[in-house]
């Protein structure tokens, strides 16, 4: 047996359908279909390196896979084992002084020996102040990107005359 | 773009989202122009690709928007005090589209995208369900809730809003 509350929820359900079955389709912005010939006029025009990987040329996808291979190789040949063929002590032997590496490295050091010893002069709990201010700062700054985008972003993405 | 206007209930990106499903189609246009449910392949891309964008901004906004909170925290009246009032009574008929369109953007989105997906897009609400990768009773409690809320949005006090 239906209760009054059934009752209402049925005249809700008949309401609601008739009104909104009665909408009829939107138009889509005159400037739309000018803007897709824009974006496929510029699609066409694009080089092949610059598309997706699936639709650059077969040879090229397979020399790309062998090179990637190949230096991925070269890379954990030199890393994992530099002296096994006696590459990295003959290599670096050979290297020129004026290569990049060299002031890297010295820099490199050089942050190396500050940062200890600034972790020995330093007294422990100096460390967990400094850890706690950068986190609260970042906190600070997640906040105040938050409240702009409250504030101004969202207001004008919403839609127009939103009730809530 | 109605479909994506709906369910995203924004302007400019329901324009990205249809922009999108026509450069898809025009990679796609060989297929398109021999099949005959080209007009089905279409709005389920737009549906598709509009759920895919609510879930991505919801992820990428979450601390910077109210997706969170997907419950309505606001009051909401009775069915019967509902049904007491006149909804869209006095209005022409460009002006009753555009109020039922307002007060549909108007929902939340966890109530609003379900409306859509059952009333426009003619969905059942297992399909519903499995569109949206929730139970069976959430869905029909959402659309339950969206009807109560969108039927106070056409009410008159929502209305004096715009007047």
């Amino acid at each position: 047996m239906m209760t009054q509350h059934d009752h209402g929820d049925a005249q809700l359900i008949a309401r609601v359908e008739r009104v909104l079955r009665a909408q009829p389709l939107q138009k889509a912005p005159p400037d739309l279909i000018e803007k897709v010939y824009q974006q496929l006029a510029l699609n066409a025009v694009r080089p092949w390196w610059q598309r997706s990987y699936a639709t650059w040329p077969a040879a090229t996808r397979a020399v790309f896979v062998l090179t990637s291979l190949t230096a991925a190789r070269i890379v954990y040949w030199v890393l994992a084992s530099p002296d096994r063929y006696g590459v990295s002590s003959h290599f670096m032997s050979q290297r020129p002084s004026w290569l990049w590496w060299d002031s890297a490295a010295q820099g490199l050091e050089r942050g190396h020996t500050l940062l200890h010893a600034l972790g020995a002069a330093l007294p422990t709990a100096w460390w967990y102040v400094g850890a706690a201010t950068l986190i609260g700062f970042y906190i600070v700054c997640v906040l105040c990107g938050a409240l702009v985008y409250r504030s101004m972003v969202r207001s004008t993405a919403t839609y127009e005359g939103c009730l809530l | 773009m109605t479909t994506a206007l709906r369910l995203l209930a924004d302007q400019q990106q329901a324009q990205d989202v249809a922009q999108n499903v026509f450069l898809r189609a025009y990679t796609h246009f060989e297929m398109l122009s021999q099949s005959a449910s080209a007009g089905g392949w279409l709005k389920t891309v737009t549906r598709n690709e509009c759920l895919n964008h609510l879930t991505r901004h919801r992820k990428r906004w979450r601390l910077f928007s109210d997706y969170p909170q997907t419950e309505h925290d606001g009051p909401e009246l009775p069915v019967e005090a509902v049904l007491d009032q006149t909804w869209l009574d006095g209005m022409d008929d460009a002006r009753r589209e555009a109020h039922v369109e307002r007060a549909l953007a108007a929902l939340p989105q966890a109530f609003r995208v379900p409306l859509v997906l059952f009333y426009f897009e003619d969905l059942a609400y297992a399909e519903i369900a499995q569109q949206l990768q929730c139970s069976l009773a959430k869905v029909k409690t959402d659309i339950h809730r969206g009807r109560l809320l969108l039927a106070q949005q056409l009410g008159p006090k929502a209305r004096e809003l715009y007047t």
